[in-house]
């Protein structure tokens, strides 16, 4: 992604904070009902079975509590959300076709660019709905499949309803219900056995109108023996109230495959970003989550990889910042259902200004998965005297032969450190900000390098006036 | 209303601030449900209890004689070098020994509660309730303005320690006033006799500034089946004293053990806890180091081993409310058979506790796959000048030590059992009381042969 050469400083500023007009195709009223499901299938001219679980979702969502636990929800003001915009112009494969103003958030954001340098497919996302997917032919040649979900639904129905839903059913937390009830775009991929997709895809997430909701459904199959690296970003913008941001990804990785799932969380600070994603990992096959939360009011989002047969291996890179009036509830789970699965979670967080990030995390080892072995390290730094730090996690083990192991470590910035780098000739500034990115590097490391250019930057926008 | 528990409320004498006090803590715990698995700090444990059918242990006549006393009792009063002890069968105290003189004649107080309200009430008003009261102490993180705030405690946390405030029939009262070391231990031993009962107890301990004084808690009795044992122990520490709590917990099989322990650590004073957890079917012990003043120090120790059915909640706060305090946490524990071992340990640093320094390391040793262990260590860091760091490890005995064992010739069970009972007593290198150390080294030994 190329850098805006407009932006100054987000700590003040949101350098993605702008809005186009509303333009809409379609717009439901706010709140959530029975009409507005049956509106969003009808739209969508979805077969009914479709339709019956939307509705079954929705009663799910009605009969369950708000989370006990967890961030501070109190100001997610559910009845004021738009749970549906269409907008207009719906998923072109060439951005030509995609209305001018849609088309010029996305270029504002770098994304055509990015497509044409780095990425084997791209997605993007505008309100509810995909405005535009492609995939280079290559690929396409080779069987891989990159669509929005609707089309998924549409052109792979077997295929999809053989996943659907079975990796996170609606049942499993208030928020996957909500989404099983309203959910709308996301991205389709399909990679076949053998397949290696060697760059990645990318699909970009962007809410545009006040109090909106967004709720995209991801299925991902990577089939036996294959490879791929999918990249999701998102932004919004800062509005006064508050939006609503609650996906489901569901990703399956079959025997022997190895995937690669990155994501750049950048909404605007008025964002509660509710997210539940998940990966069944088959044999020997690798699942790696790498979850970058830098923007939104509150996320709470915990990557899980559930290693189902032998020798499946699960590995969490997740880094949070948190600047004033945030909180990053972030973290990552591993569970162990089959013998000689390993897993490893690395947590690296950063808070400042009365930020808050917390570590929630859960590792659980069933009865049975023999020589199962996950390592958890949490590491968080502090900017300054107000900023805030917590640490959940959850460690639940039923096997004797597991092998579990915790850390955590809090510091702050260390001032000689900074001494020494001013006496080098940096500002106090850059001192910190060089810190901060030796601090992340382990995790930025894993990225493709115009994500690692992009968020060093965004911490360096963050880093802004935090040293005096 | 609880019916058997109102009545028995009833019949509670004492000045009128009691009185009124259990009352209100009667009415709250009437109010409360038993905290259900949706509460994250009873996540893994349920109690299962019916109050309605709920009665008091009886009351057992007191003795002049060690003779008299249970068997286990007088056992484990030979070979004990306390000081001064208690024995409390059930809701009171049968059988004790006095204070020497001259602890007496420096102003040290050891008795039991339902006698010092008589003879020391001030001191008794001043102090009871004031670290464990009736509900849950609200240690929610004193953060910055602005930040997200953390979840409060849920009111049914305060159930237990509710019943244990209006209903507490006796327990050991300790003062040790300004400046005055107490060098031999006090204790008080603790049985019950009667299954399908309850008792419920207090102990209050103060130690004034500049004070010293090591109390031993020990529980102890044959298998009672439905019984329950509701207890909460108030440790006040105010400046410059050092206070060392020792809990050894070793009910017969059927008792359920529900006991809140707190520390209330002033200036420059030190809490010295050790928990031993190894009887009862059901057992949660919380232990709460408040330390309140700046440069206070709390060290948290613990061991367990649970086998066959038994079900241990351990919940431990290390809770920084100064600056410049520093507190050390090692829990160790064995699950074996179908036991389930839970540790929940949190540190909370408030705003301002800069150059606080606080560790946690739990360690689980799993013995048998049919076993679970939960451990969940947090943190909640609202400064930023600190040094905190936790870890908390799970894994089958070492093999390659069980192979070293075993290449000199040691058959694998004995191995095992060399290797369990090194990895608990490693604990018990860190608490210089010999004849408590030998005790508890006699309890692991008994409990990891018949493993």
């Amino acid at each position: 992604m190329t850098i805006n050469p407009e932006v100054k400083d987000i700590s003040t500023d949101y350098e993605y904070g702008w809005s186009n007009p509303e333009k809409y195709a379609f717009k439901a009223p706010r709140g959530l009902s029975r009409e507005v499901v049956e509106m969003i299938s009808k739209a969508k001219d979805e077969p009914q079975w479709m339709l019956d679980f939307r509705l079954k979702a929705l009663d799910i969502f009605y009969s369950k509590p708000m989370p006990t636990w967890g961030a501070d929800l109190s100001g997610l003001n559910l009845d004021e959300i738009y749970y549906y915009i269409k907008p207009e112009g719906m998923n072109a494969r060439s951005w030509d076709d995609v209305p001018d103003d849609v088309k010029k958030t996305f270029e504002r954001l770098g994304i055509p660019e990015a497509e044409r340098a780095a990425l084997a497919g791209v997605g993007a996302q505008y309100e509810s709905e995909m405005v535009y997917h492609n995939l280079k032919e290559e690929w396409e040649k080779l069987g891989v499949v990159f669509l929005s979900i609707e089309d998924g639904l549409r052109q792979y129905p077997d295929l999809f309803r053989e996943h659907f839903a079975t990796i996170v059913p609606p049942e499993d937390n208030k928020f996957a219900a909500v989404n099983s009830a309203v959910w709308s775009g996301g991205s389709f991929v399909y990679v076949p056995k053998g397949v290696k997709v060697d760059i990645p895809l990318q699909t970009y997430f962007r809410i545009n109108a006040e109090s909106s909701g967004q709720f995209e459904r991801t299925l991902i199959i990577i089939d036996e023996g294959a490879q791929a690296h999918y990249i999701e970003g998102c932004t919004a913008p800062a509005y006064n109230s508050d939006s609503f941001h609650s996906g489901v990804i569901e990703i399956v990785v079959k025997e022997g495959a190895r995937f690669r799932y990155s994501t750049i969380q950048n909404w605007s600070h008025n964002v509660y970003n509710l997210v539940t994603q998940r990966a069944a990992v088959y044999g020997n096959g690798v699942m790696e989550w790498v979850d970058g939360n830098l923007g939104s009011k509150v996320t709470m989002k915990y990557p899980a990889c559930y290693l189902l047969e032998d020798g499946a291996r699960g590995e969490i890179l997740s880094i949070a910042m948190a600047g004033r009036g945030q909180h990053q509830d972030a973290g990552g789970k591993i569970v162990h259902f089959a013998p000689n699965t390993s897993g490893s979670i690395v947590s690296k967080s950063i808070s400042k200004d009365s930020g808050r990030s917390s570590y929630r995390g859960l590792v659980k080892i069933y009865e049975g998965a023999r020589n199962a072995k996950t390592n958890v390290e949490c590491d968080a730094l502090l900017l300054d005297e107000e900023a805030r730090t917590d640490t959940y996690p959850y460690i639940e083990i039923e096997e004797k032969t597991a092998r579990v192991g915790h850390e955590a470590t809090v510091s702050k910035i260390n001032d000689e450190q900074i001494l020494y780098l001013q006496s080098r000739g940096l500002t106090g500034d850059q001192a910190a900000g060089l810190i901060v990115r030796g601090f992340i590097e382990p995790i930025a490391k894993e990225l493709p390098l115009e994500y690692a250019v992009e968020l060093n930057r965004l911490i360096e926008l963050e880093m802004e006036g935090s040293v005096g | 209303m609880t019916q058997p528990l109102s009545d028995h409320l009833a019949q509670h004498t004492g000045p009128d601030w009691l009185t009124a006090k259990r009352k209100q803590s009667f009415d709250l715990f009437d109010t409360l449900e038993v905290p259900h698995s949706g509460v994250e700090a009873w996540k893994y444990t349920q109690v299962v209890i019916d109050f309605g059918k709920l009665n008091p242990h009886p009351k057992r006549e007191a003795v002049h004689d060690v003779s008299a006393l249970p068997k286990s009792v007088q056992e484990r009063l030979s070979s004990t070098d306390v000081g001064a002890f208690l024995v409390l069968d059930g809701p009171d105290v049968v059988y004790r020994t006095e204070l020497p003189a001259e602890l007496t004649e420096k102003g040290v107080i050891f008795t039991d509660l339902k006698s010092a309200l008589e003879q020391y009430p001030d001191k008794v008003q001043q102090y009871l309730y004031s670290v464990v009261p009736a509900e849950v102490p609200d240690d929610t993180t004193i953060a910055a303005p602005g930040t997200t705030p953390s979840k409060s405690p849920d009111p049914s946390e305060g159930k237990f320690s509710a019943m244990a405030a209006a209903l507490w029939t006796n327990g050991a009262f300790v003062y040790v006033p300004r400046g005055v070391e107490v060098a031999l231990p006090l204790g008080s031993f603790r049985v019950m006799s009667e299954a399908g009962t309850f008792t419920a107890t207090r102990t209050l301990v103060v130690a004034e500034e500049n004070a010293r004084v090591t109390f031993i808690d020990e529980q102890d009795s044959e298998d009672l089946p439905g019984t329950y044992a509701i207890g909460a122990v108030e440790l006040v520490v105010k400046d410059g004293a050092q206070l060392r709590y020792v809990s050894i917990q070793n009910w017969g099989k059927g008792v359920t053990h529900i006991q809140r322990q707190r520390g209330d650590v002033g200036k420059d004073a030190v809490l010295n806890s050790l928990v031993v957890t190894m009887g009862g079917t059901l057992s949660r012990t919380e232990m709460q180091s408040y330390l309140r003043g700046q440069g206070s120090d709390s060290e948290m120790l613990a061991l367990y081993f649970a086998n066959e059915d038994q079900h241990f909640d351990h919940y431990t706060l290390q809770h920084h409310a100064a600056a410049n305090a520093h507190s050390d946490l090692l829990y160790k524990g064995v699950s074996d058979d179908r036991s389930v071992g839970v540790f929940s340990g949190m540190i909370k640093v408030d705003l301002g506790a800069q150059k606080t320094d606080a560790y946690q390391k739990h360690r689980t040793l799993m013995l048998s796959s049919e076993a679970q262990n939960f451990s969940v260590p947090q943190l909640e860091i609202n400064a930023n000048d600190v040094r905190c760091s936790h870890g908390s490890t799970t894994g089958p005995v070492d093999q390659e030590q069980l192979f070293f064992l075993k290449s000199r010739g040691i058959r694998e069970e004995q191995a095992e059992k060399m290797l369990v009972t090194a990895f608990l007593e490693d604990v018990l290198g860190r608490v210089p009381l010999q004849s408590v150390v030998k005790y508890i080294e006699g309890i692991i030994a008994k409990k990891v042969g018949a493993a």
